[in-house]
């Protein structure tokens, strides 16, 4: 036990006295989680249309002014010049043209079918679908009140939006964004430590002391983990005090969860930190790691959207259990009650990884 | 000039002579992009909703199993409002519909049924989307009951440039070539000074008769070479896996990836001038770019969504350039003039980074 602690001393003033790292462990993910939490937004908020009108008649001018009307929609171009509209498209300029045919008036009132044509910037495919929903909704609209001469009809469905009623997406992103902020600096930094005793060769100087193998393992966790947590209150203070996000549930459980977590990961970096020879393999391997669990974890695209076989990639990897957790905690007032197998599997990766890295630390050299 | 090539090729041989960090440097942004471009998906396909049907009378039953029909919900029919809240709030569904009790009376009146969808609105762009694609299910439904207007006589065609399948790999694979090939490259030379500085072998440097910017640039040179078929290798899959299309010019494709990557090089140079540990450059390159770039670049999250100063710092982001001239060669077909620009902005950005490092890149002994 005091083995343990001696080193964790040790570990505590090593941090401490290196300034660069301080600032880099807890000023520079801070001012990421402030600057990049306001980036993430994937609401259509604005959809700017080019204008291609052949029949410039009262209907049409009528069907224009709905679409200026519509909070969405903004004109950006007006020309029946098909090929420069196109350019607009191209260069972002326009993200949908909206183009009238010839007697689009005419053929109306006489009742002969006519068409509308909507050309989409489609790139974002997501984003593609929903402009073509909104338009074909205020063209809808048009038709009803401006041909059929009935209203509308009302909204078929009363929609509530639970969790999140003002539907902010920051108090969707900024839990992920911390989590990931966290689990960044605390593989990196497990990652590379004891890489960098070995680089040094400091290594050899513990490897011939009686510290048990475990208790090396221990050592080195338990500061980590403590500079984890500090950060991670750090990172929900911030979200609390400037970004409002609320906190439903209990706080200790999230605290409970998020030690568990961290042991996950930060034993995955003492593992990898064993096995690597320079700190530059054990850099390139956490960059894999941590693109992966960044990408797969849930955060920017839903696990439920992956294919069959990346659901279970995202299934086994302890980040996508946090993040769930940490919305539900904190948005949903979720308990123990209906997150405890999450916890369970959470509970067995850290006993599992860490017990793992305790073995593959060898005091003997090759 | 002689001196440069005997530095480059002692560089190259650093490279050459550990293998396991060359293969790291070359398969992981392989893997990396296989597993992440299949995974990523914005499209929601598929929703598990609880149907709580008060009803239970014929007309609510051909409405589930009309909801059921279709492929994008399957609802799970239960018996009281907690239980489907219970279900929602650990995540097993994503949304409640209910059914009131005199649905079938306000059919058959022709009156406005009512239903409830009560959504979890965490993810507000998975809510509203559901909320989208239930009232479309919902319009079909009625209107196949004779509860709509008469038939349209107004089309839309709609045209879906670019991507007509909608498909998200056209978003996300130019977005994650940026983000891989950044990192990557800006972490293999963010060490390149400062392993020299640990080691106490950048003293010899210095005292060669190499200039600062020659020792730049046999740094860069070899992994730029790495960076070749780092991009060799992912354009590869890009176009056979994930089957993008090519409708510009493909030296050009390259040459542009080439300029970006010298880019990214230089900026690692630059991290590396600037820290006095391996682990101080690691952790600003890593720690400090993977979010930003993946954040600030458009590649997940639309640039016009963001607040006006946030778009200003969005300016800076190499990769911006970068996907928004990936998307002009491979899906538009845009002449090079649409892109010229965003070339110049990376040239300049590249030479701002050269001149800086020079500037940091100290000769003399400290």
């Amino acid at each position: 036990m005091r083995n343990v602690l001696l080193l964790i001393q040790k570990e505590f003033k090593q941090i401490f006295r290196n300034k660069a790292m301080l600032a880099i462990m807890f000023i520079m993910p801070m001012i990421q989680l402030l600057i990049l939490s306001n980036a993430a937004d994937l609401e259509l908020k604005r959809v700017y249309f080019a204008w291609e009108d052949a029949d410039k008649s009262d209907l049409s001018t009528s069907l224009l002014s709905k679409f200026e009307n519509n909070p969405l929609f903004y004109l950006t171009h007006y020309s029946d010049n098909q090929e420069q509209n196109d350019t607009q498209l191209g260069n972002n300029k326009a993200d949908v043209i909206i183009s009238i045919p010839n007697d689009f008036e005419r053929d109306l009132t006489n009742k002969i079918p006519t068409t509308i044509q909507l050309r989409i910037n489609a790139i974002d495919g997501s984003a593609g679908g929903l402009i073509a929903t909104y338009s074909n909704k205020i063209i809808n609209e048009f038709y009803s009140d401006e041909l059929l001469k009935v209203k509308a009809t009302k909204r078929i469905v009363e929609a509530r939006y639970l969790y999140n009623p003002a539907l902010n997406y920051k108090t969707f992103m900024i839990p992920g964004i911390l989590v990931i902020l966290v689990t960044v600096i605390g593989l990196l930094l497990t990652a590379l430590n004891i890489a960098r005793e070995k680089e040094i060769g400091t290594i050899e100087q513990i490897n011939v002391t009686p510290i048990k193998k475990h208790q090396f393992i221990l050592g080195k966790l338990l500061p980590m983990l403590a500079i984890g947590i500090g950060e991670f209150i750090l990172g929900m203070a911030i979200a609390r005090l400037i970004f409002h996000i609320p906190v439903v549930g209990n706080p200790l459980v999230q605290l409970l969860f998020l030690v568990v977590y961290l042991c996950v990961m930060l034993g995955i970096g003492l593992l990898i930190s064993t096995r690597v020879q320079t700190q530059q393999q054990a850099m390139f391997i956490a960059f894999f790691i941590l693109m992966v669990f960044m990408f797969l974890s849930g955060l920017f695209s839903s696990i439920e959207n992956m294919p069959a076989w990346g659901q279970m990639i995202a299934n086994l990897i302890p980040i996508s259990y946090f993040i769930r957790d940490t919305r539900s905690i904190l948005l949903k007032g979720a308990g123990l009650k209906e997150l405890y197998p999450d916890l369970i599997i959470l509970s067995i990766y850290a006993v599992v990884v860490n017990t793992v890295a305790v073995l593959a630390y060898k005091k003997t050299t090759d | 000039m002689h001196n440069l090539l005997i530095f480059i090729r002692k560089e190259i041989l650093h490279i050459l002579r550990d293998p396991r960090s060359l293969s790291i440097m070359i398969l992981m942004p392989l893997a990396e992009i296989l597993l992440i471009g299949f995974v990523m998906r914005f499209e929601i396909e598929h929703t598990n909703i609880a149907v709580y049907d008060m009803a239970k009378q014929h007309s609510s039953v051909q409405l589930i199993q009309r909801l059921e029909g279709g492929k994008r919900f399957s609802a799970k029919t239960v018996d009281s409002m907690e239980e489907a809240e219970r279900l929602l709030k650990s995540n097993k569904v994503k949304a409640i519909l209910r059914i009131s009790p005199d649905f079938e009376r306000k059919i058959l009146n022709d009156n406005e049924p009512t239903l409830q969808l009560i959504l979890d609105a965490i993810d507000p762009n998975t809510a509203t989307t559901i909320e989208a694609y239930m009232n479309a299910v919902l319009n079909d439904y009625f209107r196949d009951q004779g509860m709509s207007y008469s038939p349209q006589l107004l089309k839309i065609d709609q045209l879906m440039y670019y991507n007509p399948m909608l498909k998200s790999v056209y978003g996300t694979v130019p977005g994650l070539i940026s983000v891989i090939l950044m990192l990557i490259c800006a972490l293999m030379t963010s060490v390149s000074l400062t392993r020299e500085k640990e080691m106490g072998t950048l003293n010899v440097l210095l005292i060669s008769p190499l200039k600062p910017i020659q020792i730049i640039i046999g740094k860069v040179i070899p992994y730029l070479l790495v960076s070749l078929v780092n991009i060799a290798v992912i354009l590869v899959l890009a176009f056979t896996v994930f089957k993008m299309p090519l409708a510009g010019s493909l030296l050009l494709l390259i040459l542009v990836s080439l300029l970006y990557c010298l880019c990214a090089l230089a900026l690692g140079f630059l991290i590396s001038t600037k820290s006095q540990s391996q682990q101080v450059a690691m952790m600003v390159s890593l720690a400090g770019l993977m979010l930003p770039t993946t954040l600030l670049s458009g590649m997940i999250y639309p640039i016009k969504n963001m607040p006006m100063w946030l778009q200003g710092i969005t300016y800076l982001m190499p990769a911006r350039w970068f996907i928004n001239i990936l998307k002009h060669i491979m899906l538009k077909a845009s002449p090079v003039s649409a892109f010229l620009p965003d070339i110049g902005i990376l040239l300049l950005m590249t030479l701002v980074i050269t001149a800086i490092s020079l500037h940091n890149f100290k000769v003399r002994f400290k």
